[in-house]
């Protein structure tokens, strides 16, 4: 195995088992680790990096991996890189996993989960939350907002053409206002 | 473990799509995985979903990752989680090699900008959605209310770490009498 796939797998697993917190944690240890730690990329490509993330499909981190394995070592570098930042991850929800299918019915097990439920509310909240400061630039932003959460709330349309249609009222504002809408 | 044959392909696609339609962040994709893994499969019940989001924000790594591997085990064992976890994972890997291996496609395109400026609110009201149908099952009664309540001040004014705010809730939980009264 060639030096720049073992520092990717390492790079990555650590990422992996420190990303609590979703993808945005996993950015911010991974900015940590390339950017600053070994300069293997600019801030400015970084910030790249982060805007096509989230302007393509998939879960950030995963986007990230795939970039910057990518751009380390090429196709074998991705696979490296996206399959590492996985491994942490999957063991220990497999784990949680299994401890669920077997504990589901006991009654210390259920207590716990009676206090979990309502924090998974709150995490969701908290992520709405954490959207809101890029999401609403201007009025028609917010009227975006309020149409695509009306069509959700009474699941006329599936999440997917909600998305669809958001992206094509995007396209179409930006058309008709010009470049800086 | 319900039935004998194991549904892959169905796995499989849940979490396709919403891997494809994940766009800046995975809880976007809440009330559609919602509507396929209750509704469509019936693969959870309504408590066991919250429950297997819980598990899978216990985890580190992306939200919908970890979902696909709880529901893939859960239904094929780590087969299925793998078949599931390559569902969610697919779309990103693909679209990322094209990205990267075209350089700059998208950079000086504002079409791009233009559609993600329609997709953010669409997205936050989506995760509201997730939240408003999931809080509307599981705030049924003041102890719930209160620990969502400390919740939302821990994370957002206190800053508290999700992981920690997790582990408070399930200690929160545990001590609740009602806890063990009502969360069957």
């Amino acid at each position: 195995m060639s030096s720049i796939y073992r520092e990717l797998a390492t790079a990555f697993l650590k990422v992996g088992l420190l990303g609590f917190g979703g993808g945005y944690a996993m950015l911010h240890l991974l900015r940590q680790d390339f950017v600053v730690a070994k300069g293997w990329l600019g801030s400015a490509e970084f910030l790249d990096l982060v805007a096509i993330s989230q302007a393509t499909p998939g879960p950030i981190a995963i986007n990230a991996a795939t970039f910057l394995g990518y751009r380390l070592g090429e196709f074998w570098g991705a696979l490296v890189a996206t399959g590492s930042v996985l491994v942490a991850p999957l063991i220990m929800v497999l784990t949680g996993a299994w401890l669920w299918q077997r504990y589901q019915e006991v009654g210390w097990w259920k207590r716990i989960f009676f206090g979990l439920r309502p924090a998974v509310v709150a995490l969701i909240a908290s992520a709405a939350w954490a959207m809101a400061g890029d999401a609403f630039p201007d009025l028609f932003s917010v009227a975006i907002g309020i149409a695509a959460f009306g069509l959700g709330a009474s699941r006329k349309l599936s999440p997917i053409a909600i998305m669809l249609l958001a992206a094509g009222a995007g396209i179409v504002s930006g058309l008709w206002f010009g470049p800086n809408a | 473990m319900r039935s004998a044959n194991r549904p892959y392909s169905k796995l499989f696609f849940s979490f396709f799509s919403a891997g494809v339609f994940t766009l800046g962040g995975g809880y976007a994709m809440l009330p559609l995985l919602a509507r396929e893994l209750k509704e469509k499969n019936k693969w959870f019940s309504d408590f066991e979903f919250v429950d297997a989001l819980a598990v899978a924000q216990s985890a580190p790594g992306p939200m919908v990752v970890n979902l696909a591997a709880l529901t893939g085990y859960r239904l094929g064992g780590i087969p299925g989680a793998l078949v599931a976890v390559w569902g969610a994972v697919l779309p990103s890997f693909v679209a990322m090699l094209l990205v990267a291996s075209t350089v700059t496609v998208a950079r000086g395109r504002p079409v791009l900008e233009w559609a993600l400026y329609g997709v953010r609110p669409a997205a936050l009201a989506l995760v509201l959605v997730a939240a408003v149908n999931i809080g509307r099952n599981v705030l049924g009664n003041v102890y719930a209310i209160a620990i969502f309540l400390a919740a939302c001040i821990g994370l957002l004014a206190g800053h508290i770490h999700p992981l920690l705010v997790l582990a408070g809730a399930g200690l929160a939980g545990f001590w609740c009498e009602a806890g063990r009264r009502k969360s069957g």
